[in-house]
Parts: C-alpha cells; structure tokens; sequence
C-alpha cells in the first residue's frame, strides 16, 4: 500500500513559493492500478518519483508530509533498498539502461540485489518467458526499436519481483504498435496482482486496465475518476483537461479540409537508394510530392522514415535523384536548402543569445530581417535570453526562427509532438502551419494521430523501406489512416 | 538456460581487471615507440583478443589499416627522401602505434558488461565512492558518440560543420559549437541515468553478484605479465 498525507514539494532549484506539488493525499491500494495525469508540469512525475523514493534521496528539495510505500516512510529507507520492492521504468529509452546488451541489462537489479547468478538466470528465463522476449535476449541495446526497448525495461523491473511498478510517461517514445505492446506488459503486470502507479496524458490505452485516474493541475489533485466517469466526459472536456483523446476514434474527422494552395512546384525522386552497411533500408522508385504541403511520414519504428528524412536534406549517402520540378538537387544543394527540427532541440542551438543563434553564418542582408521573423515566431522579447535557458518549446521556436533566417526552403521535424499534452500540441501545430507558407516543403515524421488530423495534409506511410502509400488528408484520406493506426492490433498478430 | 549462455561467450573469456593492464600496459609501451617486433607483436596479440571475443570484423579492420599503414611507410621511405618525407613517415608511424591502444579500449569498452566491470572493482577492494561514477563513465561513452553524430549533423545544417578546413581557421569557434550543445545534451542524460541507475539498486551495499564468471584465470595472470613487462620495457628495446 501506498499512502501519501499531505506531501509538499519544491525542487532544490525552484524559485521560492514555486511548489511542483502543494498538499497531496493520495492512497494506493494493493493490487491497484492508478493512473496520475494531466498537463505537462502538472506535478504528476514529480510523484512518481515520491514514490520510487528519487526524491528525496537523488532530486532534492523542501519536502514535508508523510510518505510511505508498504508501511515503511520512504526518508527513512535506502534507495537500493526502495528497490527492492518498487520498480521503476522510465520515458527516455535513451537514458534508462545501464547495460550495452539486452541480458546483461535484465540481470542488472538482481545482480545489485546480490541474488545468485543461478538464481539471476533463472529468474532473467521466468521474465524472458513472461514478455516474449527469447527473440531479444544477447541483442546489442542500440539495436533495438522503442518498444523492444520499453519492454526490455519493463522485463528487467520485473526480474527483481518488486510488488510496485511506477512508470513515467511509458508511452512517449513509442509507436502505435508499440504501446499496445506495453499494454499487453501492463495487463500481465495487473493480472499478477502488482501494483501500478503510471504517469500519463495518453489514456487510451490504459482504459482497460486502469482502476483510478488521479487528474492533477498546478501540481494539485483535482479530482479523481473511475473509468466510468472518465469515459463519460466528452472529447472537448477531455482537451480541456490538457489531455489526449480517450479513443483514437474519437479523433476528430470534421475539422474544415486544410488543403494548403498549391504553389503548383513538386520534388521528385527517382530510383532512390539507401544501404546501410551492405543493407538497402530504404528503396523508392518513384515518388512526386506536391509543395506547399504538410506531409505525414508514418510507418512503425525502424521503418526506414529517419533514413528517408535524412536522405531528403542531404545528410545520408544515397544512390538515385531528387528533383525539383525538372532541375535536379544534388545532396549539397539540398543541405543547403533544407533544416531538420531535432526531437532533441539541445542538440542543435549553439551560441550564447537567441539573435546570435537566428543570424549565426547567414549573410548580413538576410540578417536584418531576422528581428521580424522573431516576433513572427512570438519570440522577439527573448532575443537577448541564452537559447538554453528557455522552455522545451520555447527553443523548438528559435530553431525554427534559425531556419527561417537562413532561408530554408525544406523543414524537416522529427516528432516535434512526443510527450506533449494537448495544448502544447496544438500550438506546435498553429506553429508549423504557420511556418508551412513560408516554405516549400514541411515534413512531419511522426506517431502522433492527434497531430496528423489537426496538422498534416499530406500521409507519406514508409513500411520496410519503401513508400506504401502516398495520399492527401481528405475525408478518405483521415478514414484510411485511421484505419491504419486501429489496425496495428492485427498487424502485430500476424508478426 | 542454453538460451542465455550460447551466442554471448567469448572463445577466450578475460577479466575486465586484465583489459585494463592491457589498455594500460600497450598504452605506455606503443607511445614509448618500441621496436618493430615488439609493436608487431602487441599488435598481432590485440588481432587475437578482439577476434577471440568475437570482434572479428573489428579485428580484422584494424588488420588492414595496419598492412597498409605498413606499406605507405615501406613505399615511401624506398622512393623518396628529405625533411616532408621525414614528417609525412613519423606522422604514418605514430598513427600505426596508436592502433593498439585503440584495440586495447574497444576490447575493455565493446566486451566487457557494466556488471563484470563493478565486479572486478570489487574484488579489487575499490570504494562504491570510486567504482560508481567510472561505471557511469564507462556506460557513458556509447552515449557520447551517439550524441555527437546528430550533433555533427545539426552543425552540418547551418553551415558550420566541422572540416579540416573549419578546425584550421577558426578552431575556437568549432570547438564552442561542438561543446555547447555536447555539454547541455549529455548532462540531461547523465541525470537521467543516474536517477534510472540508482532506482535500480546501484549503490548496494549488499555484495553485488555477476551472471558471469568473474575470476582471473590463468590467461589473464599471462596477459597482465605481459602489460608490466611492455609497459616496463617498451622504451628500453
């Protein structure tokens, strides 16, 4: 059992009076799984991690109330021993393992645990079996697709017997297919009596599992629901929430027809090839893509839609042509031409302002016009802030804004919208809509249904290499990649 | 059981403790420039180890390199002489001695698992205080690397990537727009690590296990005999 009595926190590096939670009383029985949710910021890892006990033995910070995890108050117990009986498994698949192969990564917790190595075994074959996992023992970790990742985590947890799972956003990283592959985890989990306690604004795969949805806002609860009652809200008040829709059904098909006006230009390839050491992993024959257009590229992880993103801007080493219209871009021009929006942003500011970074390496006369295009993007008052010190979407702006300074006629964003709630994706779509007219070509490659139908207009849908489909956004268009996502289910089957 | 054990064995299994001699031992003794049959020695016994702990397309990558390293430094030294060339054959011939202590690293860093290596440390009675943050480093380095080719290609983006030609003009400047971003990236997921790690039970106190043999057999008293005698003599010879 979990119990939390009037628990307040502030991180060590908050500004005073900025609590991250203010006054929680949450009780988790046994067996039960709780679902904490709402906005970015809300407040809801931050319990999480009251629970696996990394605050406040690793994130510090002004704690008051009462903790304890099954009758023992967290402060007063070891993290290696909290361990023992809560485990924990994160959203950033990046950053969660500890081991460069797949067993050793299994054996890890017991191993700290100082178990046997015949009983580390026994139990890394009872967690192999448990998952489905035999095909991914002995693999290098980097090898892996998001949700092979996810479940090695899960399976690795499991291995040490802890009776309480906490998971942190689970589902950001993953595809469609993948996050039916950990529900399937988390109903084996629920079935096996442990608790869970998961931290999510995706809820619609949790609705069959879920006994409680605990929705948090501004670092307080606010309510709590039971399926019933959430299932009774309708989509409107669910984003009103700060939430993702319910049932991926639900998604709205009405909204007015976002067809961008032809500028009546198009990118061709031809015969487009890509190996990767020995191995072709992408393959086009032949593909036209309107400009002026939204384009979707979908598929499952591993798929071939970075590769094909990658060749597209002149990065990756291919075989073949890319035209456009009639003259041919050589992997030089489209570099120059083109910019891709990381999922990392970090990776990609690099001076010590926002006007250095929008002006750096770009002629003085394209420059001058780089404060209007800050206040376009809405962050002309940040142009003398460090890029670093700025939000998550604050530096997806200034990326942007860099590529608009320099003149990029190609834009290029991978999953601008994992891990964010609603209004946060809305906005990112407002933004990339916006920056759309303004440039030639816009590709999204992404997982995200929600997106799609408020964003894209065009589906690029890449499957082992290859374009399956290529189709514009309208009403058949949306039928069909619905479908598409709904039907994950079967396609996984067939595997 | 079988299906855990087959494909992961190396042929000849070494100690993390031993890898680390080696690194160090082939280190000092390759930059204390040994004479060739020593080099070629070291380097043949590398060759072996990597492919023996089933690096073989490393092993044999390296093999190449170190032929045709081999013949530039024979082509040249018959066709031509003076001060260039002398330059040019010093700069082959401290490249070639760096290519053992490249191998030493990746058999440590590509074969050897996080546990082995926290292992040996105990068993070498080094502190948690210690054998924590290098096994965090040493976890870390993939990372590194993995973050240092998108960062590549972000530079690449806005004209700034890095070239021979960028390095020699303006070499402050590319190593700010390496490092900046390198920096904040990499300090996000080192936080992240450390929290995942240790919310798996990293600094126990209980005796760690390991779901392999860690012991030093007769091949590693072997090879870390070798590493002192190197290391000792390498500048001698």
């Amino acid at each position: 059992m979990i119990e939390l009595k009037h628990v307040t926190f502030r991180y060590e590096n908050a500004p005073e009076n900025v609590y991250s939670i203010h006054n929680i009383n949450l009780t988790i029985q046994r067996g039960e799984c709780v679902v904490l949710c709402g906005r970015s910021g809300c407040g809801k890892t931050t319990i999480t991690r009251l629970i696996n006990g990394l605050i406040p033995h690793y994130y510090e910070g002004e704690l008051s109330g009462f903790i304890s995890v099954n009758g023992v108050e967290i402060r007063s117990q070891q993290l290696s021993k909290i361990s023992q009986y809560v485990g924990s498994v994160f959203q950033n698949p990046r950053s969660q393992f500890f081991n460069v192969d797949t067993t050793a990564e299994l054996a890890f917790g017991c191993e700290n645990q100082g178990l046997p190595k015949e009983d580390v075994l026994e139990r890394i074959e009872e967690a192999a079996n448990r998952f489905s996992l035999n095909g991914l023992l002995n693999r290098s970790i980097f090898e892996l697709s998001g949700g092979e990742k996810q479940r090695i985590s899960c399976a690795s947890v499991y291995a040490v017997h802890p009776d309480i799972f906490v998971l942190d956003e689970p589902s950001s990283n993953l595809d469609p297919a993948s996050i039916l592959q950990l529900k399937d985890v988390l109903q084996k989990l629920k079935a096996e009596g442990k608790t869970l306690v998961i931290s999510e604004h995706r809820l619609y795969y949790l609705l069959d599992i879920a006994d409680l949805f605990v929705w948090l806002d501004q670092g307080e609860i606010r309510s709590v629901y039971t399926r019933e009652e959430i299932l009774a809200f309708s989509p409107a008040q669910i984003s009103a929430m700060g939430l993702r829709a319910l049932d991926l059904n639900q998604v709205d098909l009405a909204t007015e027809s976002k067809r961008q006006k032809h500028t009546g230009h198009e990118f061709t390839f031809q015969n487009l090839d890509c190996k990767i050491s020995g191995h072709s992993v992408l393959h086009i024959q032949s593909l036209r893509i309107p400009t002026g257009e939204i384009i979707a590229v979908i598929g499952h992880n591993g798929a071939g839609k970075s590769t094909l993103a990658g060749c597209l801007c002149g990065i990756r080493k291919h075989t073949g042509k890319v035209l456009y219209d009639k003259t041919e871009w050589t992997a030089k021009k489209r570099l120059k031409e083109s910019y891709m929006v990381m999922q990392d942003v970090n990776r990609q500011l690099f001076t010590e302002s926002v006007r250095d970074e929008v002006t750096l390496n770009i002629p003085e006369e394209q420059a001058e016009q780089a404060e209007n295009i800050l206040r376009q993007m809405g962050i002309n008052e940040l142009a003398d802030c460090h890029p670093l010190a700025l939000s998550g979407g604050q530096k997806q702006r200034v990326a942007i804004a860099s590529a608009l300074c320099a003149g990029k006629k190609i834009l290029i964003y991978d999953e601008p919208t994992s891990g964010l709630d609603y209004e946060s994706m809305r906005s990112a779509c407002a933004l990339i809509r916006e920056v759309s007219k303004r440039t030639e070509l816009s590709l999204v490659i992404t997982h995200d249904l929600e997106f799609i139908m408020s964003c894209c207009t065009f589906i690029l849908h890449i499957d082992h290499g290859t374009v399956k489909a290529f189709y514009p956004l309208d009403s058949t268009g949306k039928a069909r990649v619905k479908k598409e996502f709904l039907s994950h289910k079967e396609n996984e089957e067939e595997l | 059981m079988q299906l855990i054990e087959a494909a992961r064995q190396p042929i000849l299994r070494i100690d993390a403790r031993t890898k680390f001699a080696l690194l160090f031992g082939v280190g000092i003794s390759s930059l204390m420039f040994p004479p060739f049959w020593l080099e070629a020695t070291t380097f043949v016994l590398m060759a072996l180890l990597l492919a023996l702990n089933r690096r073989v397309r490393t092993s044999a990558k390296f093999t190449v390199a170190f032929f045709i390293m081999l013949l530039l430094d024979w082509a040249v030294s018959l066709k031509v002489s003076g001060g260039f060339v002398a330059l040019f054959f010093s700069l082959v011939r401290l490249g070639r001695l760096m290519l053992p202590i490249f191998m030493a690293g990746i058999l440590l860093m590509k074969t050897t698992s996080v546990s082995e290596f926290m292992l040996s440390f105990d068993r070498m009675h080094l502190p948690n205080k210690l054998t924590i943050p290098l096994s965090v480093m040493f976890r870390f380095i993939p990372t590194i690397s993995e973050e240092w080719h998108s960062i590549r290609d972000a530079m690449r983006f806005r004209g700034i990537g890095i070239s021979v030609h960028s390095v020699l003009t303006k070499p402050m400047m590319t190593l700010e727009y390496t490092m900046v971003p390198l920096l904040m990236s990499t300090a996000t997921i080192a936080d992240e690590l450390a929290a995942a790690s240790l919310s798996r039970g990293l600094d126990t106190d209980t005796k760690r296990t390991c779901i392999e043999d860690v012991r030093l057999r007769s091949q590693d008293y072997l090879l870390i005999l070798f590493s002192i005698i190197i290391a000792l003599t390498g500048g001698m010879l």
